[in-house]
C-alpha cells in the first residue's frame, strides 16, 4: 500500500518545475492528481509525461490562473465531477512580475503579485475546503520560499508574499483544524528550468556557501510534499519545512 | 514513499530508548531495515524491542565512547544518531538549584554534543536531536527552566553543527514533539483539566498519538530529507503554530 493510494490531488502551477515534481511524485505514491496551469500545450505535455512515468492514477489537466478565483472554482469542480473528492491540494503556482526596490515598484505589478501569490491560496484553499474537504478533511501544502524568511536585494516584494503564505499557512491551520492540516514547504534555489537564470552561471558560488553544497532538486521538494500530504505527517500542522540545504542556518542570507 | 525512507543497511544509535518515545524512534527504525542499538540506563525494559541494546547513561562521557564504540565495532559504520535520552527537570524555577540546572543541561544537551561529535567523526550522515516545542514557547506552569533551556539550546547546536559539518556530509535537524502521551507527560494526560488545556488549545484539537512521531523521524533519518539541515520539525499538531 502506497502512501497516496486513492487520494485526489490537486497542483497548481503543475505542468512544469516544482509543480511537476510533485506530481509525479504524488502520481508515484498511488494518487489521481490534477494539474492545473495556464497553457494548455504545457499541460498537455505534462500530462503525457505522467502518464509515462511511476504510478497508476489517472491524471487530469485543466487550464486555470491561479490568481482568477472563478478558476479555482471551476478547476475544482471539473475535480469533483471526475474524481468525486479532493483530498489533497497544493499551491504552488507564483508570479514574479517585478525585480527591483520596493519603493519603486509600481501598484498594478504589486497588485499582479499579491493576486497570485497570496489571494491565490484562499481562493483555492476556499474552494477545496467547500467542495470537500469541510465535510471529510484532507490536508493542504502550500509552497512558500525561504525569501519569506530573508531579506533579498532584487526579489523583496515577491518574498513578501511568500511571508504572507507562510503566516496565512498558520491562520488556515487554526481556521480549519482540526479537520485539514495546513503546511508550507519554503524551498531554497531550486534547479528548476524556470529559475535557470539564477542558478546556472552562479551555481559554484552559490553552491560553496552551502552547508550540503548543492542547490535544492525538484525531487527534493517533492518528497516533503509526499510527506506532508500524507498520514505520514497527521500531527503536523501549521508549520514551515525549510528545505534549504543549510542556508536559512547561517547568517549568509543577502549577499548579491 | 517506501524505498526512499528506507534505511536498508544503516546503522542507527537510539538514547534515551526505554522511554515510550525512544523505544518507538528504534523499533520505527529497525523497522526501516537499519540495525539499531538502542541506548539506555534501565536495559531490562528494551530487551523486549528486539534490537540491539546497549547500557549507557549518557551522562556520563566512558558510556558514551563505548555507545559509539559498540555501534561502530559491530557494524562498521555509524549513519544515524537519534539523540533522544532527556529527563525533565523541576518545574519551579524559584525551587531549581544551580547543581540541578547543570544536570539537566549534562543529560539534554551535553551529551548529545558529545555524541553528534562521535558519530560524526565515524562518517554518519544523519543527526535528529530531539528537542521540544519547550524549546520554542514556555508552557508554563508546565515545562521548566532548565529543561526549557536545554532544548532551546539544543534547536541552537542543531543549526550550528548543520552549518559546521553539512560539506562533511552530515545533516543535523531536530524534531520538537508537542504534546505526546509519555511518562513525562503523564501528570499533565491524567489531569482532565490539563487535558482539555491541551486539546483546547491545539489546532488539531487533541493531544499526539503514539506513531505520529513515525514519519517524521524516517523523513529526517533517510535520503527523503537529504537536502533538509539546520532545521526544527516541529510536530504538535499546531499548538505553535497559534
Amino acid at each position: 500500500m502506497k502512501v497516496l493510494d486513492g487520494r485526489v490531488a490537486v497542483i497548481t502551477g503543475g505542468s512544469r518545475g516544482i509543480g511537476l515534481g510533485i506530481a509525479r511524485a504524488f502520481r508515484a505514491a498511488g494518487a489521481h492528481v490534477v494539474i492545473a496551469a495556464r497553457k494548455e500545450q504545457g499541460l498537455k505535455d505534462a500530462r503525457a509525461e505522467l502518464l509515462r512515468g511511476e504510478g497508476t492514477g489517472d491524471v487530469l489537466d485543466v487550464v486555470a490562473n491561479a490568481g482568477e478565483p472563478d478558476h479555482a472554482q471551476r478547476c475544482v469542480a471539473d475535480t469533483m465531477l471526475h474524481f468525486g473528492r479532493l483530498d489533497v491540494l497544493v499551491n504552488n503556482a507564483a508570479t514574479n512580475p517585478y525585480m527591483g526596490d520596493l519603493l519603486e515598484l509600481d501598484l498594478p505589478r504589486a497588485e499582479k503579485t499579491v493576486r497570485v501569490n497570496q489571494y491565490g491560496m484562499i481562493a483555492w484553499s476556499r474552494s477545496a475546503w467547500h467542495a470537500w474537504m469541510s465535510e471529510h478533511g484532507g490536508t493542504i501544502v502550500n509552497i512558500a520560499s525561504v525569501g519569506g524568511l530573508i531579506v533579498d536585494p532584487q526579489i523583496g516584494y515577491y518574498n513578501a508574499t511568500k511571508a504572507a503564505m507562510l503566516l496565512m499557512t498558520r491562520q488556515l491551520a487554526y481556521e480549519l483544524g482540526p479537520k485539514v492540516r495546513v503546511n508550507a514547504i519554503a524551498p531554497g534555489v531550486i534547479k528548476t528550468e524556470l529559475a535557470r537564470a539564477v542558478w546556472e552561471a552562479r551555481e559554484p558560488v552559490l553552491t560553496a556557501k552551502l552547508p550540503l553544497r548543492r542547490l535544492g532538486t525538484v525531487e527534493d521538494v517533492a518528497n516533503a510534499a509526499v510527506f506532508l500530504a500524507s498520514e505520514a505527517s497527521s500531527w503536523m500542522t501549521g508549520q514551515a519545512l525549510v528545505l534549504d540545504g543549510g542556508a536559512t542556518a547561517l547568517p549568509i542570507a543577502v549577499d548579491s | 514513499m517506501r524505498d526512499l525512507f528506507s534505511l536498508e543497511g544503516k546503522t542507527a544509535v537510539v538514547t534515551g530508548a526505554s522511554s515510550g518515545l525512544g523505544a518507538r524512534f528504534a523499533s520505527v527504525l529497525a523497522s526501516a531495515g537499519a540495525t539499531v542499538f538502542a541506548a539506555a540506563r534501565r536495559v531490562d525494559r528494551l530487551r523486549e524491542l528486539g534490537v540491539g541494546v546497549v547500557s549507557c547513561d549518557v551522562s556520563v562521557e566512558a558510556d558514551r565512547v563505548r555507545l559509539a564504540e559498540t555501534a561502530f565495532a559491530e557494524t562498521g559504520r555509524f549513519d544515524i544518531l537519534v539523540n533522544n535520552a532527556g529527563v525533565p527537570g523541576e518545574t519551579q524555577a524559584a525551587e531549581e538549584t544551580a547543581d540541578s540546572f547543570a544536570s539537566v543541561l549534562a543529560v539534554n544537551l551535553v551529551a548529545p554534543f558529545h555524541l553528534a561529535q562521535l558519530m560524526a567523526s565515524r562518517g554518519g550522515t544523519s543527526i535528529i536531536n530531539v528537542a521540544s516545542i519547550l524549546g520554542l514557547v514556555s508552557a508554563a506552569p508546565f515545562g521548566g527552566a532548565s529543561y526549557a533551556a536545554s532544548k532551546a539550546g539544543l534547536i541552537g547546536l542543531t543549526r550550528e553543527l548543520a552549518g559546521q559539518w553539512g560539506g562533511a556530509g552530515v545533516r543535523v535537524n531536530a524534531l520538537a514533539p508537542g504534546w505526546f502521551r509519555t511518562e513525562m507527560t503523564e501528570d499533565l494526560f491524567s489531569d482532565e483539566r490539563s487535558s482539555r488545556w491541551v486539546d483546547r488549545n491545539t489546532m488539531l484539537k487533541r493531544g499526539g498519538e503514539v506513531g505520529e512521531l513515525d514519519g517524521a523521524l524516517l523523513f529526517l533519518a533517510s535520503d527523503a530529507s537529504s537536502y533538509c539541515t539546520g532545521q526544527v520539525m516541529v510536530v504538535d499538531g499546531g499548538w505553535t503554530a497559534r
